[in-house]
């Protein structure tokens, strides 16, 4: 039987393990507030350090070489450099580490110039006091440090393909023809059926053809996507074909959606032979070199009217077939009239193809005319009427045709995918892919990807362009045979894991499942592929089953410890505060306080975090029972996570915890979370100063 | 008041859901307003001049704490009897809901119970509910629980006061019937209403109750089905599937461990698997194929099991591999582990109100996280160290 009583996270402290620290002078820049020697010293007397060493330039060659040397002769396992900016110089130690065979873990560049920066004139003795415990707190981290194995996986080269419209038959296409087998898949009855129709609707029906009869393309019409399990490189996915269910296995799976348009509404009655969508209109237009109107068209007017709810990200492209609407309109019917009536005509990227066409509509003899927004133009039997802002009059317009904007749809299949998938959707069921600001393209990583219509509805010349930029990635990911994971993902304890679920719901990336094992509950597992290091499992977990290595509670708990330890000098009169910086917004922004020499009041600790979502509030509490004052949580601003929302979830934690503290009769000011910006120095400094105010006015764990 | 459930169930996440604090709340304050938890209302009300917002919470005799299952940790009642047993009359089955409408019928027709509050689904909506059925008729036109998550004591003053039910069965989770031990636990004369109905606690196995988004996020968004072509959703004995059944007789199933990503926050911390306080705990565990597990804790259950099986409702099989049964309650351990997490949390929130706690909550952490750096390195020098 398992003992409830024992936690037994990972083992304490490597015992033998021979500590290292470089103290730099920093070319005797910091040498006005800081004696090293005196530091040295302290660091001696005050941990377990087997060597400690002063070196002018750790990061020149010649002290690169003497560190390198001391890693050798003094057979040392970690090493701190205590000196400047980390993000400048942390890859450089890095390599070093890796030359003297020692693992890029076990090496860390910590900055103490911000040491020398407190208020008041403490003297040499209190900065070197300061120093030293910034380098006690990092002994502890790296005491703990684990190097991360790389996870090396085979990539299965073939990919599924969901929509056979444009932009699925083009990326199936050149997928097959890059010698990849490619399965696709469509909700409908048949391919090349949704969508806006193309310009050459005979050109997709000959794609249509060659995608049946690709030798490397399997094409399922009516079928679905009924389950995806499995990681990028090598998914099992379930197909549905009416009651068939057919499993494959891809490296890649490509969401290649359509946008549906939906059919023609109208509150009043009109002449439908006379007033269409754009949609309809395409098909006219298509129809007409075939077989040409008894009675060709003379007033052709375009509406681009359309209520807020029906632009929807789609404005670009009502506009965009408008005007190809109108060039080909005047090709075809030489005599007639094209009025486009227009409050805002979005063209897409400068200079592209959207303001070729204005220019050619101009040329064509298209007449634009701008109605005001207040009022909009309104179609009568004969006519229609639109207030011209130019005169000054109201002006009726005759018309044998008037092309009223068809709003999209998402595709039904749209709301599958994304439950399956775990791709969030916007407000009209479209598909976000998360990432597209950092790596447009790409939900996950790699292996998923999205394009076309699934988006936001798309002229076909972007569709193109997404389709082989998609391609272009698949491809390469599927050529790579295997990849390789070098991030700290999480780690279930089997014999801890109560299988209650919490986990895979607090994780951002659907990483995390649930898998049946003998006895009646059942079992955490994470994909590794999937996983990205953020930690809100970690804390999420009610028995700490999960662990994240590098960021272990045992690492961070002795990093609390060590923050505590020694009561510093004159700063003992500031409040003791331990910082949980994100590494990428608070503990950033510290480092660049220290880097620009900009002082701040307090007698902070920093303890990095990967990101917010590993913020615990055992952490915060124990650290306020073993004597700190405050404790502050630095994260990103709401929408800026680099794990995608680990800032919201610390936030209803730090929420939760100063509830239950206001509940239990405790001041919940102690205890805070900020959002800031990694380079936001101003925001730093003024919200440390903040917090230590609100707390010289009501010391910690001071009842109400 | 509702103070110590806020502070030591609801916001530790910790609510069972079993609905029993609901129902006996003196001034009807406590709701269920789409959270995890009941929450409390304050009702505006005029007091001498003012128009205030009264809370009417802290007048109360703290019936809420007293019916709280979560506010204490519960040993199980002793075994007396554990049976395989099936289904016989009408409806032959192994199935545990067979066996518990088996039961209840049998019951019902002896006249030893007037009636039931149970978990069952709305056959219109598949949305879980609490029902009473009073007849044989109402018993047998139950589904029963179907682990998805409703609070079962919604329907317990309507059952009480209004149909003045005196020998009331519940059948729910494992926490229902652990609801109804603190109850009768309780010396407070008001609750002696419902003390002295509640007579047949029944409880099925449970790891945990879903969410009933379940129905909507597995069932209709992803497998693509409608709620009206669904006739009735059910677990597979074997406990590895839920079976959504269609009206043309088709069956959708969907992997336990799918559902199990729904399960409510409250029952991550639960241990109490096969219906410790329950005078019947009914499960698949253990039962030979086709049977199931009937676990008979008390007189009470004694007598209605007995009943069942005299009339011929109820038929007992070979014997109950025990070892199953050994097996998951060693797996108590995990979740106990995750009880005294939570306890130490709100120990160490004690130890920060009141300094007394603090030795206590510093070795409970150090006990549970057994990491402390000052415990754990012997080696760092004592003697030079100048800066304390």
């Amino acid at each position: 039987m398992i003992d409830p009583m024992l936690f037994p996270v990972a083992p304490p402290m490597i015992p033998q393990a021979r500590m290292g620290v470089i103290i730099c002078r920093c070319g005797g820049k910091m040498e006005e507030a800081l004696d090293p020697y005196l530091l040295s010293e302290r660091v001696r007397a005050c941990s377990n350090a087997s060597y400690v060493a002063v070196e002018a330039f750790p990061c020149g060659k010649g002290g690169q070489e003497r560190i390198h040397r001391a890693i050798q002769s003094e057979g040392l396992d970690r090493v701190v450099v205590a000196g400047c900016a980390p993000r400048l110089v942390g890859a450089l130690f890095q390599r070093l580490a890796v030359r003297s065979g020692l693992d890029e873990a076990y090496i860390q560049a910590i900055d103490i110039r911000e040491s020398c920066l407190i208020p008041e004139p403490g003297g040499p003795a209190v900065v070197a006091d300061l120093a030293a415990r910034k380098i006690s707190i990092e002994m502890a981290r790296l005491g703990r440090a684990k190097p991360v194995e790389p996870l090396t996986y085979p990539i299965r080269p073939s990919a599924l393909v969901a929509g056979g419209n444009l932009a699925g038959l083009v990326t199936a296409t050149s997928l097959a023809n890059a010698g990849l087998p490619v399965y696709l898949i469509e909700a409908a009855s048949a391919l090349g059926q949704a969508g806006m129709p193309s310009q050459s609707m005979a050109a997709l029906a000959a794609l249509v053809e060659a995608v049946k009869h690709h030798g490397r393309i399997t094409s399922l019409t009516n079928a679905h996507l009924d389950g995806l399990s499995g990681r990028p490189g090598d998914y099992r996915v379930q197909i549905r074909q009416g009651n068939r269910v057919i499993e494959e296995q891809v490296g890649a799976v490509v969401v290649a959606l359509d946008a549906h348009p939906r059919p023609f509404h109208s509150n009043q009655w009109v002449d439908r032979e006379r007033v269409r969508t754009q949609v309809e209109f395409a098909i006219e237009l298509e129809t007409v070199p075939l077989v040409p109107a008894l009675i060709p068209p003379r007033h052709i007017v375009f509406l681009l009217s359309f209520t807020e709810a029906e632009r929807g990200g789609s404005a670009r492209v009502y506009s965009r077939t408008a005007l190809r609407q109108a060039i080909r309109a005047r090709e075809l019917w030489p005599g007639a009239q094209v009025t486009l009536l227009y409050q805002d005509l979005e063209l897409g990227e400068k200079f592209g193809e959207g303001e070729n066409e204005l220019m050619q509509a101009r040329a064509t003899g298209v007449s634009l005319l701008r109605y005001q927004p207040a009022r909009p133009p309104v179609i009568r039997e004969k006519t229609v009427d639109v207030f011209d802002p130019h005169t000054g009059e109201e002006r009726a317009l005759a018309y044998d045709r008037a092309v009223v904007v068809a709003p999209f749809d998402r595709e039904p299949e749209a709301d599958r995918l994304a439950t399956i998938l775990g791709i969030p959707q916007d407000a009209q069921g479209f598909l976000i892919d998360p990432r597209r600001r950092l790596r447009p393209g790409r939900v996950t990583d790699d292996g998923i990807y999205l394009l076309g219509g699934a988006h936001k509805p798309q002229v076909e010349d972007e569709i193109l362009l997404q389709a082989a930029t998609v391609t272009a990635r698949v491809k390469r990911f599927l050529r790579q045979g295997a990849f390789q994971v070098k991030i700290a993902t999480a780690r279930v304890d089997a014999n801890r894991c109560t299988g209650c679920g919490d986990c895979t719901r607090a994780c951002p990336e659907s990483a995390i499942r649930l898998v049946p094992r003998e006895s009646v509950l059942s079992l955490s597992q994470v994909e590794p592929t999937r996983c990205t290091g953020c930690g809100a499992c970690v804390v999420a977990c009610p028995v700490r089953a999960m662990g994240l290595p590098g960021w272990e509670d045992d690492s961070l708990l002795a990093q609390i410890e060590a923050s505590l330890q020694a009561p510093v000098g004159i700063a003992q009169r500031q409040p003791r505060i331990i910082v949980f910086g994100c590494e990428w917004s608070g503990q950033a922004a510290a480092e660049l306080a220290g880097v620009r020499g900009v002082s701040y009041p307090g007698n902070l600790s920093m303890i990095r975090l990967n990101c917010s979502a590993r913020f615990d509030p055992y952490h915060a509490l124990w650290a306020l029972l073993n004597g700190a004052d405050g404790v502050l949580m630095l994260a990103c601003p709401p929408g800026e996570c680099h794990y995608g929302h680990g800032n919201r979830l610390a936030r209803n934690r730090m929420a939760a915890l100063q509830q239950q503290m206001q509940e239990y009769g405790i001041d919940p000011s102690c205890v805070r979370l900020e959002f800031i910006q990694g380079d936001d120095i101003e925001k730093f400094t003024q919200v440390v100063a903040d917090f230590v105010s609100a707390l010289q006015k009501q010391p910690a764990g001071m009842a109400l | 008041m509702v103070k110590r459930l806020e502070a030591e169930v609801w916001s530790q996440n910790n609510c069972a859901g079993c609905g029993l604090c609901v129902a006996v709340c003196s001034k009807q304050v406590l709701r269920w307003d789409g959270e995890d938890h009941p929450v409390l209302e304050k009702r505006p009300k005029v007091v001498g001049f003012t128009k205030g917002n009264l809370d009417s919470c802290s007048f109360c005799q703290k019936f809420c704490e007293e019916a709280c299952p979560r506010l204490e940790r519960w040993s199980p009642l002793e075994t007396q009897a554990t049976l395989s047993v099936k289904a016989r009359g009408p409806v032959k089955s192994g199935a545990p809901n067979d066996i518990i409408r088996a039961i209840l019928t049998a019951g019902r027709s002896a006249g030893l119970i007037d009636g039931v509050a149970m978990l069952d689904l709305d056959p219109w909506t598949l949305e879980p509910l609490a029902r009473i059925a009073t007849t044989v008729e109402d018993i047998v036109d139950t589904v029963g629980p179907q682990y998805l998550w409703a609070p079962v004591f919604d329907v317990l003053n309507e059952a009480v006061f209004r149909w003045k039910m005196e020998n009331l069965a519940v059948v729910g989770a494992p926490c229902a019937s652990e609801a109804i031990r603190k109850l009768r636990d309780s010396t407070n004369p008001r609750l002696k209403p419902y003390q002295s109905s509640l007579r047949l606690r029944i409880s099925i196995f449970c790891t945990g109750m879903y969410q009933p988004e379940l129905v909507d996020e597995v069932l209709i968004r992803r497998m693509g089905l409608h709620r009206d072509q669904i006739k009735r959703l059910e677990v597979s004995p074997d406990r590895k599937w839920l079976h959504a059944v269609l009206w043309d007789g088709s069956k959708h199933s969907i992997p336990r461990q799918l559902a199990e990503e729904y399960t409510r926050p409250g029952c991550a911390t639960c241990n109490d698997y096969l219906g410790d306080s329950a005078d019947l705990a009914v499960g698949t565990l253990g039962a030979p194929e086709g049977a199931s597990t009937l676990i008979v804790r008390s007189q009470a259950g004694d007598v209605f099991a007995r009943n069942a099986i005299q009339m011929n409702l109820l038929e007992t099989g070979p014997a109950v591999d025990q070892e199953a049964l050994t097996a998951s309650r060693q797996e108590k351990g995990r979740r106990a582990a995750a009880q005294d997490l939570m306890d130490l949390k709100l120990l160490m929130l004690d130890a920060l109100a009141d300094p007394l706690q603090h030795n206590e909550a510093v070795r409970q952490f150090i006990r549970l996280y057994r990491t402390p750096a000052r415990v754990n390195e012997p080696d760092r020098p004592q003697n030079g160290c100048t800066g304390c």
